[in-house]
């Protein structure tokens, strides 16, 4: 160990370094259990974090966690839940890969940057920034707030985005010109740049400095902060430096290290540090390092560590692929054992303890679960081989050929030395020994050594069962169900009396009683000492075709057929399938487990069933049931048909299935831990017409704006966890568009057409299997309007169109009332006309005949004819002076004063006589000046009603109603008399044109007359004329005279 | 004997008039017109002693005949004759020249003694006519140009087609018919008309 000189100028580095590493002693870890503290709540605070994102301001309550799977270190590499993405996924060449606060997946590629939420990878749009989408990424660093750092190989170079905003910093910022290496952010959040040969620079106020540290050019390649708040920093070269407290010290190969080149440094959970580098990785005990020999042993390069949970050492290596070691043993995974490439340049544990391995072909994941298999790849296992355990939680399965027993991770086959048989059952015997049964009869096999059973010789057997009572039920293909017993007096072989062939199963319940599953359509049977009862469709099975029978740990029976799982309750059968919940409808095989669940497999892979909820829906509790659904890895499909026994469940309480590829192994999980499983759902990206629309950042406003006129919208939504996301199940609905929940399966994505102007409300929800339904925040989307579509030019429309019709009708009655002005004017002329006519002509003549006249009777001598001419005289001058007075009228009007009400009033007293009714003239609204002419028309209409209803209605009341309305002028002449008979109002008294006349002049002036009237109900006559022609005003001012009194 | 010139338009009044005249021995129809020019032109010729006039013949007026045939001659003696009782015409004829005012109706019974009154140098209005200018001798005097616009009116025509002839604006015409109908106490324009009709402010 040997320290270096501090710098010149190193006090004021040391003092920004020590300030901005005090504050983050807020974070200080604790000597226990250090790395869970740090991980747990780094870990909480990004996801306070993301909730107060993604809700948009409110504080989101929901705390998700997610189940620490394990990586099992007593699993074998290849046994692990493996997953992988290569360049058929559009992906290569995975250098780094980071977790955002989110949960997203980071993959810092050769082409890009891409975001992956473990189904679906998308290509991180920056936005306008040239060149970048496209660039090699060499490193990436996420910050609690979601802001991400980026370098590309470009060099000189780090881009900076958050919320849709890329910022770029350059040589300009202060950064070294080199090519970037590597990025870090310490815990007080300080950035760190290394370079090549540029040394160390980090970011000071928004500025990037060069740390003047004394360490020579070379690739700087890895930062890491220490429990104690010193940084490491690797270098491919010189080793590692430590700088603490303003010291910089130098550590190579003197102070322990495997080689000086390495590669990057890691801190794992209880909080040592690691390096890994060629000749392999060493850790740090506080005084020097210490090389993991046997690590090293196996690796020669190590380029990436990872540390998991279970202590599981993953190792990238750019030579060998991918390594595991625990303790001692070191396990290797390359292209030949799956792994995507035979080179991996990345390890990485997400928060969900799934292990990710980049590789130049793409990338790995490694999560282990309940379920592992057990294949040709792990050892020689059969495949479709019945299942049979020991005492010592081992099982054993067999092949044609072959005797396997799998003990731990422990595979050993013997072969059955005897040629020609086909193994197609197992049975444990009680000196550790099996039965097996074939098609040549059954064979004892112990320690290696085969016999045939001389007693079985013959049988083609297709099933052994021991009963309790240590007698063995045998099903052969040739015999039907025989039983045999092994000891007592009635020791021997003795039929059943069930001659089906096809027995497939068999099982013995809590009374004794044994039953017997037919494969090919007989139902089930029970056998007890008093004979056989046959179950079938009239027993209730749902089908005859049964596949498997189970009796579990309480002595329940339960059957697997083609239509779902049965079971007895309260002496009836039910059944649920595929209807009721489970995954498929064939159950192939049944277990039990000790909490309590049935487990079944089918094509679907494995599902466990609570027996509790089984039985609340046979008791009408509830419509569902919610299995945990295990899927088997691709390749895997396919369950022990008709191979029996083809589950069986070991000591330790694992449950292990025979399946197409050899066998599977379930370690039943606990109940709780499972469905305490919470993660975030999320609306991703919005797409409107093709176009990308809605930014991750923008997302989480929780509100799209969809410009008028989109057609089509696509939502693309996911739920951030990555241990299963490919089997989560998704249902959403647009508030205002589905009824209900639309189930999305496994999809990640909605489409909506169309949408009607509005705001609307999207939310999306997830589940696993059997799991709750995890709901995202409400996405609002608007979908803008036409400016035709909005309220206002409803309104506005509206009102145009009424002001049209308004209009047109203010027009029409403008127009009628000038045609009608017209008229009258035509007629005041005609009738000036023919005045002057008949005064300047017919009155003057017959003046002039007069005075002729006169001259003659002056002549005349005094006697009786010029007595009788005088007489004539007088009476020719007053003939003359009526005609002139006609003619008067004729051309002024017959009411010169306009007192309409006094004239009738007056007409009325004239026409009254003493036998006659009380008459009234009633005046409503104030007295408005009438077209003179139209003064007349109604004075004569009046007379006419008047004259009527005083000479034939014998009416006690005669009214007259007036009514000056603001658009309507109105005449009512009621009487209560006798009425006119329909006969004239019909047709008209003979000789009489009364009402005929008054009709017509009502409708020479624009008016309308109606006449009510019944026998001895009176008449009502009712005359209305439009304003604009009774008083000769413009429509127009009566218009605005309305408009004032309705705003007045 | 009395010389008289009888000016009317209308043929058979003149014959009438002309048939109670050739009776009485003291009077004789010296010539006739049928117009208000042609009465001129036949004072100046035949200088009657009576000129019996109608007010309301084509051409020139009965009215402008009196006074221009007063301006020439003002010893002129000219009796009116007229079917029309309105009071501004009595007194427009009066004013004129005229010496009696005869509606038509009495004609027959009190031409002769009025032509001979006149001759005699006497002023004759019957009383009724007397009573009606006496009625309206305070009520404001229609401007001719009101007198115009109601004349107008009374031909019918709207307010444009009024400011259109008199080369007014319309409201000019409104003002002059408020005016109008101010001063005859009219309540419209009809009834304005009537009023200028009956008192004979204009014909019609």
């Amino acid at each position: 160990m040997r320290h270096l000189e501090p710098l010149r100028n190193y006090s004021a580095l040391t003092s920004k370094l020590s300030a901005g590493l005090i504050t983050s002693t807020a974070t200080a870890f604790r000597k226990t259990r250090l790395g869970y503290d740090w991980v747990d709540k780094g870990m909480r605070n990004c996801l306070i974090n993301f909730a107060r994102r993604i809700g948009g301001g409110f504080v989101c309550a929901a705390v998700f966690s997610f189940p620490a799977w394990a990586l099992n270190p007593a699993y074998l590499i290849t046994q692990y839940a493996h997953s992988m993405w290569g360049s058929d996924a559009g992906i290569a060449a995975v250098r780094r890969i980071r977790q955002s606060p989110d949960g997203y997946l980071w993959l810092a590629t050769g082409a890009g940057l891409l975001r992956f939420d473990g189904v679906r990878f998308s290509p991180f749009n920056f936005g306008p920034e040239e060149g970048l989408e496209s660039s090699a990424i060499q490193d990436l660093v996420i910050d609690p707030d979601g802001a991400m750092w980026i370098a590309t190989t470009l060099g000189g170079r780090v881009f900076r985005y958050q919320a849709g905003k890329l910022h770029t910093y350059t040589s300009k910022d202060g950064l070294p010109p080199n090519e970037i290496i590597c990025l870090y952010r310490d815990s007080g959040g300080t950035l760190w740049v290394g370079t090549r040969g540029g040394g160390v620079a980090r970011m000071v106020h928004g500025r990037f400095e060069r740390v003047p540290l004394a360490i020579p050019a070379s690739v700087i390649n890895s930062f890491l902060e220490g429990p104690d708040h010193s940084l490491w920093i690797s270098t491919f070269g010189y080793g590692v430096f430590r700088l603490q407290n303003g010291i910089l010290t130098s550590f190579t190969v003197e102070n322990g290290l495997p080689d000086n080149r390495v590669s990057c440094l890691y801190l794992d959970h209880s909080g040592t540090i690691w390096t890994a580098g060629w000749k392999g990785i060493s850790s740090w005990n506080g005084m020097r390092f210490t090389a993991d020999r046997a690590v090293n042993a196996a690796v020669r390069y190590a380029i990436s560590l990872s540390v998991d949970r279970d202590g599981n050492f993953w190792i990238a290596s750019p030579s060998a692929g991918l390594f595991r070691a625990h303790g001692t043993e070191v396990t290797r995974m390359d292209r030949s054992s799956g792994l995507s490439a035979d080179t991996a340049t990345n390890v990485f544990e997400d928060r969900e303890g799934n292990l990710w391995v980049g590789t130049p072909s793409g990338l790995d994941r490694f999560r282990d679960g309940p379920v592992r298999t057990f294949t040709q790849r792990e050892g020689s296992i059969p495949v479709h081989g019945p299942v049979v355990t020991d005492d010592r939680s081992g099982v054993w399965t067999a092949s044609t050929t072959e005797i396997t027993q799998v003990a731990g991770n422990a595979i050993r086959a013997w072969p059955i030395s005897l040629p020609s048989v086909s193994a197609y059952t197992l049975l444990r015997e009680p000196d550790a020994g099996l039965l097996i049964g074939s098609d040549k009869g059954a064979v004892h096999w112990t320690g290696g050594h085969s016999s045939f059973v001389p007693e079985l010789s013959g049988l083609d057997v297709h099933a052994l069962f021991r009963a309790r009572d240590g007698s063995i039920w045998i099903a052969s293909r040739n015999r039907g169900l025989l039983h045999w017993r092994t000891a007592g007096e009635s020791r021997g072989l003795a039929p059943t009396g069930i001659t089906d062939r096809f027995i497939s199963s068999l099982a013995e319940d809590r009374t004794g009683a044994v039953w017997a599953g037919s494969a090919t359509g007989g139902g089930l049977y029970r056998l007890d000492g008093r004979g056989v009862r046959h179950f079938g469709l009239e027993e209730g099975l749902r089908s005859s075709q049964i596949y498997t029978i189970f009796v579990d740990g309480q002595g329940e029976l339960w059957i697997g057929s083609t239509v779902g799982l049965s079971w007895f309750q309260d002496g009836h059968i039910r059944t649920v399938n595929s209807q009721q919940g489970l995954p498929a409808d064939q159950v192939f095989a049944i277990l039990g487990d000790s909490y309590n669940r049935i487990w079944i497999a089918g094509f679907a892979g494995i599902a466990a069933v609570d027996k509790k909820s089984l039985a609340d829906w046979a008791a009408g509790g509830r419509s569902k049931i919610n299995p945990i659904v295990y899927q088997i890895a691709v390749g895997h499909t396919g369950f022990g048909l008709n191979i029996f026994p083809n589950a069986a469940q070991t000591a330790d309480g694992h449950l292990w299935f025979s399946i197409a590829d050899g066998l599977c192994e379930v370690t039943p999980p606990d109940t709780a831990a499972t469905h305490a499983f919470r993660f975030p759902v999320v609306v991703e990206d919005v797409n409107i017409d093709g176009a990308h629309h809605l930014e991750p950042a923008r997302a989480e406003q929780g509100r799209v704006r969809i410009a008028p006129g989109a057609r089509s919208i696509e939502l693309r939504y996911t739920a951030l966890t990555l241990s299963k996301p490919e089997t989560l199940q998704f249902r959403y609905r647009l508030d205002g568009v589905d009824n209900d929940w639309v189930s999305a399966d496994t999809r990640r994505l909605a489409f909506y057409n169309n949408l009607k102007p509005g705001a609307y409300n999207f939310r999306v929800a997830a589940r696993e299997w059997g799991g709750e339904w995890q709901e995202s925040p409400a996405l609002v989307l608007e979908q803008l309007p036409f400016y035709y579509q909005t309220w206002w030019f409803t309104l506005l429309a509206l009102t145009a169109a009424l002001s049209v019709v308004f209009f047109v009708y203010w027009l029409r009655v403008r127009r009628m009332a000038r045609e009608f002005n017209v008229r009258l004017e035509e007629r005041v002329g005609e009738r000036t006309r023919l005045a002057r006519e008949l005064h300047d002509t017919l009155l003057q003549s017959f003046q002039g005949l007069i005075f002729h006249l006169q001259a003659v009777q002056d002549l005349l001598p005094a006697g009786k004819a010029k007595d009788l001419l005088e007489e004539s005289l007088e009476r020719a001058d007053q003939a003359i002076a009526e005609g002139r007075s006609t003619v008067y009228e004729l051309r002024s009007s017959a009411t010169t004063t306009n007192d309409l009400v006094g004239a009738i009033q007056v007409l009325g007293e004239e026409l009254a006589t003493e036998d006659s009714g009380a008459f009234h003239v009633l005046v409503e609204g104030s007295s408005r000046n009438l077209h003179p002419i139209v003064r007349d028309e109604i004075y004569r209409i009046t007379c006419e009603g008047l004259r009527n209803a005083f000479s034939h209605a014998r009416a006690s009341q005669i009214e007259t109603e007036i009514t000056y309305g603001e658009r309507l002028f109105r005449l009512r002449i009621r009487d209560n008399g006798e009425g006119i008979p329909n006969s004239i109002l019909e047709e008209g008294r003979p000789g009489h044109y009364g009402l005929a006349g008054m009709r017509e002049r009502a409708r020479q002036l624009g008016g309308k007359l109606e006449i009510w009237s019944r026998a001895g109900a009176g008449t009502e006559i009712e005359l209305n004329i439009a304003s604009a022609i009774a008083y000769g005003a413009s429509p127009g001012r009566s218009l605005f005279r309305l408009f004032r009194r309705k705003a007045g | 004997m009395i010389r008289i010139l009888c000016a009317d338009d209308h043929p058979l009044l003149r014959d009438g008039i002309a048939a109670l005249i050739e009776n009485q021995s003291d009077m004789e129809i010296i010539a006739e017109a049928c117009d208000g020019r042609e009465a001129v032109e036949s004072f100046r010729k035949h200088r009657p002693d009576i000129t019996l006039m109608d007010v309301q013949m084509p051409e020139t007026s009965g009215i402008d005949a009196i006074s221009t045939i007063r301006s020439e001659f003002p010893d002129a003696r000219i009796i009116v004759l007229s079917t029309h009782a309105g009071d501004v015409q009595v007194s427009r004829a009066l004013k004129a020249g005229a010496r009696a005012y005869l509606l038509k109706s009495s004609v027959r019974k009190e031409l002769l003694e009025t032509i001979r009154a006149v001759h005699a140098g006497q002023k004759r209005v019957s009383p009724e006519l007397a009573a009606g200018i006496a009625e309206h001798a305070a009520d404001s005097v229609l401007s001719p140009r009101e007198t115009e616009v109601l004349r107008l009116v009374a031909g019918g025509n709207a307010n444009k087609q009024i400011a259109a002839r008199l080369s007014l604006t319309e409201e000019t015409v409104k003002a002059h018919i408020r005016s109008i109908l101010g001063k005859l106490e009219a309540s419209d324009r009809t009834h304005a008309v009537a009023i200028g009709v009956k008192r004979g402010i204009i014909e019609i």
